[in-house]
């Protein structure tokens, strides 16, 4: 094959790739126009995930039929005359791409009508061509239509998601730019249902409330405007307490722009530090403005990596402006971090985020180990570690103090026990080897009505895991046997509890599948608590079980231990390669390094 | 037959006498039967089958039988075909009881009397009516049991028709001697004449509220009133056979305080159905996003009830304003509403005394849901709006009405079980530690089986056999079962109870004694458990009015709080209301219309003044005309039930009454033609309109021919102008483009038109409604976007043309007589050959179905081709 300049319609296909990576892009190229021309109102349409429709419609001032043709060009644009001007772009768009980039792999209809017309013009493209233009019925504004997406590049559509998915990011984009603009009021309709509104009051808060419901939104602190430099920095922040387990919270906007820059996400994690448990991330809206001359947006195709000046500043502005809200909240009593809050002090960002994140870690010594949901660590199977603790003593009758290598540990001494024994009750469940245990004496146990019809259904369940009962009257059963590892003193409420086991249930798969430590957090969004796939129900339920049957098989809270006891807890709870969370998600051990106890102490 | 029969036999005829216009369902065993005609109908209706049953020697009767267990289901399919089923239960045990058991109906079920809330659809209320006429006025009576409201009032005999759509009861009480129509959907029961007896009825409804004088209900002096509420009682009380304490009171409704929307208007502007016949399309589909099946309920009923004082309607904007301007608020509201169970159906359903445990336990989740949204209220100080230069706080109200009933939720909370058995003799209903007495019992039977377990290590050492178990079955009860090898040690004083493979049963006196003082505590905690949940029941209807009052207060918190969300999620403004006779918008839209289209709405502007009431909208058919129409309508009347308006700004002064004539539709139950009804309708309209009241008028005249369509409208349009007591808002909607003249002659009228754009010879519709009149029809046009063939429209278009300068030839001026120049005899002087012309200026392209349309199409073609041959053969 001889070497060819590309057609200009390969060129432009390809051009358009960069931009258009998905619907998602069309949607945020799009509303970008919409929202720089100055609407009211914006309302977006998205029919089978997009490939089928994205219709965007505004009330403003339209394009005047003359301009109509040009819009739809490469380089065409209303918002940059010279290279000069690319140095100071206050408009979302301007590179004057975004219509042609679509039109290059889409069906596109432009109608528009600006003030000084009765009725609107329209033109389509496709395939980076006019094909009719006209006249129709229209009101003020502008609405495009692109349709037939990607259809001519099916190497494309091979790599997007179901409709259901690309919709939900098509939705997450247009609620975080109806975030930076709460002037407008946006509508956004998915397969004809509306999905997602904003009010159009200028107040984000408003915005927030739609996107996360009453009692996350509730929980957002508003930023006090804070400027350093030619930095400001506002926007929302949350309370320690509500977080996510991943950054989905956090929607930062640099100059309006919606941008997802690494250095930023450090800069709250930092602000954050010692107050959000590690593996969650707090929700936080920032909205950021640097002098236009300050940022470089045209480093990336869709514009969602920008480059800053002075990131230094921008960074040191947004952990003050956070540190002073929490302060502000009685949150954190300093309201400074990282030493000075001068603008030289640029934090050293992987140093500073990773020394936000060994709070609640375990001793970074230790194998990671967090049993995940399939292959949790068994005893038997690990080498044991060579690491060992020496109890110190007990606090509260509840945690265990102990010494190890570095520096101090403390074990919730129910939660850890319970963790192990929940390791082998499933172990033994694996290996079909439960084991039973008959009870001295025959106990009878009273059934409501409710768990009367509970038994049947779970009647080879309880079996299997050592239990053994027979009816003894309408409403009773006498129970014969328990699991090993109970006490007969608890095997009717363990029996009971396993009952009542049925729907429902505190214990959060999530949070031990991903080995991270869960916060109390409130979080609307259902996604992030999404179970992990391959866990079905019934796994879901074996476990709670065994969850069950391990709370009442272990030392209690309030207990007293000897050094003894304390010691051979400790044993199990090594060779158990210390899991970091109990069965119910709450966490089993703290650690205070030694460099931390120094640092508490002022010795470094 | 003969009255000997069976004794079976005769009981059901006995039975049966008793109910003899009803469908009687007769307990038989595990069965529901029907006998005779009964069974007919049951077996037609529920697509059983029909069988044959001996009753008494050699008599065989059809017999059809519906399940214990699909009771439910069998009662609502009855009901929804309109029947009314006694449901007669058998009484004892058959095991013990001697000759046949004791039957008796237990309850009658009819259409407009139903209390399971589960038989009942959730967002519509259920209404029983009955109606009496005399002379000019009527009495007009409603109940819906299952929500406790009872109403009754009287109005002008021609209005009936017109509420009895807006009510659409499922069943209709009649006297016997009344001709009525029959009403679509509702049962019509010809009632007894003397349940309609003023006196009697007075008599009855005095005795049921145990008053001395119906002066407190508003209704001592409308006699029709008394009798129609009087009839509703006595229907519900042989139906109910019970107290019913459902029905505490009795309001009279002032017909003043509410718009009376007609049938035609609510089919017109599609409040509660779309075209489709479906909620979907509708006013109502698009509004109700309510949270509360109560909410619900008084949606659909406010929606058809339009308010007609100012400061109601401005009370009512002022909480949907202060609820949209506190969206945080309103989205706890919402939150804490959201999926609250019935507790008006389920007060009422305890009232009837047949409850279960579950629907207490609902009802107490509704009142704990109730505490939740009174705890939202008092969280945050109440939003204030500034009205008029002053701050008033508009749901100051919900602090007061919105009650916590907390002791009646403590009790409920103390007494009764999270999750109780289905009936109440499954148990567990009361909660653990309610009741010391319970608990008792609870421990006496508890210790004993307690002591039956130890009985097995005391015997086993007693007696010495290592393998002696004691167990329990159903059928024996408690024993001590001893493997055979052992039998040889078993002692003296066990008694055999049954012999099993491989060993014996058997018990002691004291094991026997403890199994005795087991069941008799557990018969007498049963006992016991019920009269608790009686009694906690009966504490329940205690409270039953205010928690109603609670259920209603919410119910509109409810309401407001959807109009909210909608003035939000639709982008609806608050229009000012006032008693002027003006209806100004602009950027109007038709809310729903905008909803389901798929380009966006183009709106406009709209503008009714006192000084021009009248707007003449001309334009070719589909230009936009109807919807402009209807969104004029939707306006006025979303202002007036509470909503914001789809509009920027928008003003409306309020308006009396909304007429409608729009759309063709031929009545064919009644066999009157397309033009009959229209004529019906439009006369209907110049009667009983007043000055006050907002006119729209789409298209009168079409459903007969050009010269006497156009005529009429003119006609209709001059008299709305210039009767004295009329000159009422009126929006016109005509293709004739010949109106124009009277927008410009008459000066209480103006002219609008929807834009049109002509490009290449074809019709672009605007959407734009814009002053002045349209210049022509365009019909020709339309013909050709709609499909007809190039041929016979290019032909159109040269006889339009040649009819267009004869006219422009003949008459100078516009004036009136120019209308009447264009008269049918013109036609005489075209050709006989183009008979194909003729026939195409004489179709009504409107007025055809598709089929019709392609029909004559066929005859176009053979009769040009006719006329061809005709002319190549001469």
């Amino acid at each position: 094959m001889s070497i060819q300049l590309l057609d200009r319609d390969v060129a432009s296909k390809i051009a358009a790739g960069e931009v258009i990576e998905r619907p998602a892009s069309v949607v945020k190229e799009l509303v970008e126009n919409s929202i720089d021309a100055g609407p009211g109102q914006v309302e977006v349409e998205i029919a089978g995930g997009g490939l089928d429709l994205i219709r965007v419609t505004d009330d403003a001032s339209g394009i005047p039929e003359d301009e109509l043709e040009l819009a739809v060009m490469r380089h065409a644009t209303s918002k940059l005359r010279s290279v000069r001007d690319l140095e100071r772009i206050d408009t979302l768009g301007f590179r004057g791409e975004a219509l042609a980039s679509i039109a290059a792999v889409a069906r596109m209809t432009i109608v528009s009508r600006d003030p000084d017309s009765d009725g609107g013009h329209y033109v389509i493209a496709a395939d980076n061509e006019i094909i009719e233009r006209g006249t129709q019925g229209a009101p003020f504004g502008s609405t495009v239509y692109v349709r037939d997406l990607f259809k001519n590049v099916p190497a494309r559509l091979s790599f997007l998601r179901s409709p259901a998915a690309e919709a939900t990011r098509c939705v997450t984009v247009l609620t975080q730019y109806a975030l930076a603009h709460p002037e407008v009021a946006l509508r956004v309709i998915v397969d004809g249902r509306l999905a997602f509104h904003s009010p159009g009051s200028g107040d984000a808060s408003h915005v927030l409330l739609e996107m996360w419901g009453p009692d996350t939104a509730s929980g957002m602190l508003p930023i006090q405007p804070t400027t350093m430099g030619g930095t400001t920095v506002s926007g929302y922040a949350s309370e320690p307490g509500t977080t996510r387990p991943r950054r989905t919270g956090q929607i930062l906007f640099v100059n309006g722009r919606l941008v997802e820059a690494r250095i930023l996400y450090y800069a709250i994690a930092d602000a954050y530090r010692d107050i959000v448990q590690r593996g969650r991330h707090p929700l936080v809206v920032l909205f950021v403005a640097v002098p236009p001359d300050e940022i470089d947006v045209n480093v990336h195709p869709t514009k969602a990596e920008v480059r800053l000046r002075r990131e230094g500043e921008v960074i040191a502005t947004i952990q003050r402006a956070i540190r002073r809200t929490l302060a502000a909240n009685g949150i954190v009593s300093v309201p400074s971090v990282s030493g000075q809050d001068g603008v030289s002090a640029t934090p050293q960002i992987p140093s500073a985020s990773l020394d936000a994140e060994v709070q609640l870690e375990a001793p970074p010594l230790f194998p990671d180990r967090t049993p995940t949901s399939e292959a949790p660590t068994a005893s038997g199977q690990s080498p044991p570690s060579q690491f060992t603790l020496r109890p110190v003593g007990q606090v509260g009758l509840t945690y265990i103090v102990a010494e190890g290598p570095d520096g101090m540990y403390l074990i919730d001494q129910h939660a850890s026990h319970e963790r192990v024994v929940y390791e082998q009750i499933l172990a033994e469940r694996r290996e079909q080897a439960a084991s039973s245990q008959g009870l001295l004496t025959p106990a009878t146990v009273q059934l409501t009505t409710r768990q009367l019809e509970a038994i049947a259904p779970l009647s080879d369940l309880l079996s299997s895991y050592g239990f053994e009962w027979e009816p003894f009257g309408d409403d009773a059963v006498l129970l014969r046997a328990m699991p090993a590892s109970l006490k007969e003193s608890e095997a009717p409420q363990a029996f009971l509890e396993v009952l009542d086991e049925r729907s429902g249930g505190e214990i959060d798969e999530s949070n031990l599948t991903a080995g991270v430590v869960p916060a109390g957090s409130s979080d609307s969004l259902a996604q992030d608590s999404i179970i992990a796939s391959g866990a079905d129900a019934v796994d879901m339920r074996e476990r709670r079980i065994a969850a069950t049957i391990a709370c009442h098989s272990t030392i209690r809270a309030g207990q007293t231990l000897s050094m003894s006891e304390m010691e051979s807890l400790i044993t199990l709870f090594r060779d158990a390669n210390f899991p970091r969370l109990c069965p119910h998600g709450r966490p089993t051990m703290v650690h205070l390094s030694s460099a931390q106890l120094e640092r508490q102490f002022a010795r470094r | 037959m003969t009255t000997r029969g069976s004794p079976l036999k005769r009981q059901y005829e006995r039975i049966k006498a008793e109910f003899p216009d009803g469908i009687l369902l007769f307990r038989l065993g595990d069965f529901y039967e029907t006998f005779g005609e009964d069974a007919e109908i049951v077996s037609r209706d529920l697509g059983i089958a029909l069988t044959s049953k001996e009753l008494g020697r050699g008599h065989r009767v059809p017999l059809a039988g519906v399940p214990t267990h699909s009771l439910d289901a069998s009662l609502a399919r009855l009901l929804e075909k309109g029947h009314r089923v006694a449901v007669c239960e058998q009484f004892g045990d058959p095991k013990t009881a001697k000759g046949i058991l004791d039957r008796e109906i237990i309850r009658v079920v009819t259409p407009g009397t139903v209390l399971q809330h589960d038989l009942l659809p959730e967002s519509a209320n259920n209404f029983l009516a009955a109606v009496v006429i005399d002379g000019q006025r009527a009495g007009l009576s409603y109940a819906d049991i299952s929500t406790s409201e009872f109403v009754t009032l009287e109005i002008p005999v021609e209005d009936l028709q017109t509420e009895l759509t807006a009510l659409s009861p499922a069943e209709l009480l009649v006297p016997e001697n009344l001709e009525v129509s029959p009403l679509d959907d509702a049962a019509l029961v010809a009632t007894d004449a003397t349940s309609f007896n003023e006196h009697d009825a007075r008599q009855r409804l005095l005795k049921h509220f145990g008053v001395h004088s119906l002066e407190p209900f508003g209704c001592d002096n409308s006699p029709l009133a008394v009798s129609a509420a009087g009839a509703v009682l006595a229907y519900l009380q042989e139906t109910q056979r019970g107290a019913l304490t459902q029905i505490q009171t009795l309001s009279t409704r002032q017909t003043a305080e509410t718009m009376v929307l007609d049938p035609q208007t609510v089919r017109t502007l599609e409040l509660f159905e779309g075209s489709s016949g479906a909620r979907e399309g509708s006013l109502l589909g698009l509004l109700d996003t309510t949270q509360t099946p109560m909410g619900r309920r008084l949606l659909r009923q406010w929606l058809g009830r339009p308010l007609l004082n100012r400061d109601a309607v401005i009370e009512r904007h002022n909480n949907v304003e202060a609820l949209v301007q506190d969206p945080m608020l309103r989205s706890r509201l919402r939150t804490a509403m959201h999926g609250l169970p019935d507790i008006e159906r389920l007060i009422n359903f305890i009232r009837s005394g047949s409850a279960a445990p579950r629907d207490v336990v609902a009802a107490r989740r509704g009142l704990e849901a109730v505490a939740g949204i009174h705890n939202v209220l008092t969280a945050a100080p109440l939003p204030e709006i500034r009205r008029d230069d002053e701050t008033v706080s508009p749901l100051a109200w919900t602090l007061n009405d919105i009650e916590t009933h907390d002791e009646i939720r403590k009790l409920l909370n103390e007494a009764i079980a999270d999750e109780p058995g289905a009936t109440l003799s499954a148990g567990g209903v009361v909660r653990k530690d309610f009741s010391q007495e319970l608990e008792d019992l609870r421990a006496i039977s508890s210790d004993a089986r307690v002591a039956v377990a130890a009985l097995e290590t005391e015997e086993r050492d007693a007696t010495g056999i290592p393998t002696l178990k004691v167990g329990y079955t159903r059928v024996f009860g408690y024993y001590i079962e001893v493997t055979r090898p052992h039998l040889s040690r078993v002692p003296e004083h066990y008694i055999r109870k049954q012999t099993i493979a491989g060993g014996e049963r058997f018990f002691t006196p004291r094991l026997k004694e403890l199994e005795v003082q087991i069941s008799e505590a557990q018969q007498r905690a049963e006992e016991l458990e019920s009269a608790i949940f009686r009694q906690v029941c009966s504490q329940v209807v205690e409270q039953g009015e205010p928690i109603l009052a609670t259920a209603r207060a919410v119910a509109r918190l409810d309401f407001l709080a959807a109009f909210a969300e909608n003035a939000v999620r639709l982008r609806l403004t608050r229009p000012d209301i006032d008693d002027s006779r003006v209806l100004e918008a602009t950027s109007a839209r038709h809310p729903v219309v905008e909803e389901v289209l798929d380009e966006p709405f183009v709106p406009n502007d709209i503008s009714l003044t006192e000084e021009r009431p009248i707007a003449i909208i001309t334009g070719p058919n589909m230009a936009g005309k109807s919807t402009y129409l209807r969104q004029i309508a939707l306006i006025a009347l979303m202002a007036q039930i509470g909503s914001f308006v789809p509009a920027v700004t928008a003003r409306v002064g309020l308006v009396d009454r909304i007429f409608t004539r729009a759309g063709l539709h031929d009545d064919i139950s009644t066999g009157r033609s397309t033009f009959m009804v229209e004529m019906i309708e439009t006369a209907a309209i110049l009667h009983q309109a007043t000055d006050r009241s907002l006119i729209i008028l789409d298209e009168t005249g079409r459903g007969t021919s050009t010269y006497d369509g156009l005529s009429i409208a003119w006609a209709v349009v001059e008299h709305i102008h210039n009767h004295p007591r009329l000159s009422a808002r009126t929006a016109f909607a005509t293709h004739y483009h010949e109106l124009v003249e009277l927008g410009e002659t008459l000066p209480r009228a103006f002219n609008l038109h929807v834009l049109v754009s002509e490009e290449e010879g074809k019709v672009v519709f605007l959407r734009q409604v814009v002053p002045g009149g349209a210049d022509r029809s365009y019909g020709v046009h339309v013909a050709q976007l709609a499909g007809l063939p190039r041929d016979v429209v290019a032909r159109a278009q040269e006889v339009l043309k040649q009819l267009e300068d004869d006219r422009a030839s003949n008459t100078g001026s516009v004036a009136q007589p120019a209308l009447f120049s264009l008269q049918a005899p013109r036609y005489e002087s075209v050709s006989a050959a183009s008979q194909v012309e003729k026939e195409i200026l004489d179709l009504s392209p409107d007025q055809m179905t598709p089929l019709e349309a392609l029909a004559k199409l066929y005859d176009l073609q053979r009769l040009a081709e006719q006329g061809r041959n005709g002319a190549s053969d001469a």
